[in-house]
């Protein structure tokens, strides 16, 4: 069974984008108020090991549909992006924007009295 | 990379040999009976004294090797000329066929020399004028004059449209495989979406883009070129500068995601350079995310799809270092060249002799004839 840590509260992280980081069993692990859900992710980038979460949340660029010539810019706010060297990752999946090979680990979080856990 | 079993007993004529990067020397004396099509520009070129200072100005704009030819005897180049001189129409052919000949090549794949610097001419109207009777110089004294010699249906990057009207009105000849689009002076880069018809174009012939880079520093980088001195130095850079360039723009603008089935050659830079810019290339992808939305995968992945680059100028160095470059770009990715007849040429038995040691046979037979049998649609 899964290690249940107490990480935060629902009133630490009010606001879309607020984050906490915390040391978890020895890892660095952030947790994400992403539009209302919460979401931990390591703290670490798979690049050069830089920390990762200290960085923006961010959106992808990307082409139309229509003639995949333009560019558009979506899903804003849900993607982060390392303060080293810019590798994005998606905080749900922890899989890198560009190349899934490249993925950060993410954690289940549970929310329960106002408190959120961890487990890992 | 593993040695072959066969030693020293592989040799040019136990093996196919493609020559991925051959030249013709055409004149505009060779040109300008095909240039009925455009008479204001046959006319402006006849009248010029000199075409190659009044029309095409831009050729002498670096340091060159001007002198060199009529001076130097190992310039392969100048004894060309010479027998080019007789205005025989099978001249081209004959010498082409010579040269071929002494260095144990089955086929080559010819682009012009002059016309190299069809994008840097003063008159974009010339440029077409260029093209369209280089294209009718191939039909009418290359093409179907021996099965050894296939040719590159050439383009100017002036009016796309126009290239792409080349490219189909020259794509059903059986020795055309290929399409020419010289890229010393390339303007807009080779990755721009203004060249689509041509890419459309190549895609619906089937032929692969041939991207051959020019010496002179002058063309691609006027500011460089002021603190250039010599031919020497404008060498050593030029070709490689270009290259990275367009293969670079190619990816960033997302070209292997516009045209899936375009394959890509690039001639005359050698190899080496190909390794470092990928690493380049893959490195800024992932850190620039948002400026390389049309991309879906590594930059380096398209290019082992899709990408060849032929081996002259291989530079100075030993095998063992040529085949270490050989191994870090992928062998599947090279074809042998040997830019015959210009002054620069690699020799096949030369290059095999160096790959030999390093390699199993049947990556040297990919490497020497193979990979642009498959690349060139050669039968």
């Amino acid at each position: 069974m899964a290690n249940r840590t107490l990480i935060a509260t629902v009133a630490d992280l009010p606001d879309h984008g607020d984050r906490i980081i915390q040391e978890v069993g020895g890892v660095e692990i952030c947790v994400f108020n992403i539009d209302g859900e919460y979401r931990a992710i390591a703290n670490y980038c798979v690049h050069e090991a830089g920390p990762l979460c200290e960085g923006s949340l961010t959106g992808q660029m990307c082409t139309s549909d229509e003639d995949e010539w333009h560019w558009e810019y979506e899903r804003d706010g849900e993607l982060i992006e390392c303060p080293w060297h810019s590798w994005t990752f998606d905080v749900k999946t922890g899989d890198n924007v560009k190349d899934d090979r490249y993925s950060v680990p993410t954690y289940d979080v549970d929310v329960e009295d106002g408190e959120i856990f961890v487990l890992l | 990379m593993a040695p072959t079993q066969s030693g020293g007993e592989l040799s040019v004529d136990s093996m196919l040999v493609v020559d991925a990067d051959a030249h013709l020397l055409e004149k505009d004396e060779d040109l300008l009976p095909y240039m009925d099509e455009y008479p204001g520009m046959k006319r402006y070129i006849e009248g010029a004294s000199d075409p190659s200072v009044q029309i095409r100005t831009q050729i002498y704009s670096g340091p060159n090797t001007v002198g060199i030819y009529d001076t130097d005897a190992r310039d392969l180049t100048s004894s060309v000329y010479d027998k080019l001189k007789d205005d025989d129409e099978s001249a081209h052919v004959d010498t082409k066929l010579e040269e071929m000949n002494d260095f144990g090549i089955d086929v080559g794949v010819v682009t012009g020399t002059t016309m190299l610097h069809i994008n840097t001419v003063n008159y974009p109207q010339a440029a077409l004028a260029y093209a369209n009777a280089y294209n009718k110089f191939l039909r009418h004294e290359i093409l179907d004059a021996h099965e050894g010699i296939k040719a590159a249906a050439l383009v100017s990057q002036f009016e796309p449209e126009k290239g792409a009207e080349e490219i189909d009105e020259m794509g059903s000849e059986e020795d055309i495989v290929a399409v020419a689009m010289p890229n010393g002076g390339l303007r807009p880069p080779f990755g721009s979406k203004e060249f689509d018809p041509i890419y459309q174009a190549a895609v619906d012939n089937d032929l692969p883009i041939l991207l051959h880079p020019t010496t002179s520093l002058g063309f691609d980088y006027p500011a460089t070129y002021r603190d250039s001195h010599t031919y020497a130095e404008s060498r050593v850079v030029s070709q490689p500068w270009r290259c990275m360039w367009d293969l670079t723009t190619s990816l960033t603008r997302g070209l292997p995601e516009r045209f899936p089935d375009l394959q890509i050659v690039f001639q005359e830079a050698g190899i080496a350079w190909v390794p470092y810019t990928l690493w380049r290339l893959d490195d800024t992808y992932m850190e620039h995310p948002d400026q390389v939305p049309l991309l879906e995968q590594l930059p380096s992945e398209y290019v082992e799809d899709r990408y060849y680059f032929t081996t002259q100028p291989l530079g100075h160095t030993s095998g063992a270092n040529l085949a270490s470059a050989f191994d870090l770009l992928g062998p599947e990715s090279i074809m042998f060249s040997s830019d015959l007849p210009h002054g620069a040429f690699d020799s096949a038995p030369e290059i095999l002799r160096q790959l030999t040691p390093h390699f199993d046979e049947e990556t040297i037979r990919a490497i020497m004839g193979e990979t642009a049998a498959s690349v060139f649609g050669l039968e």
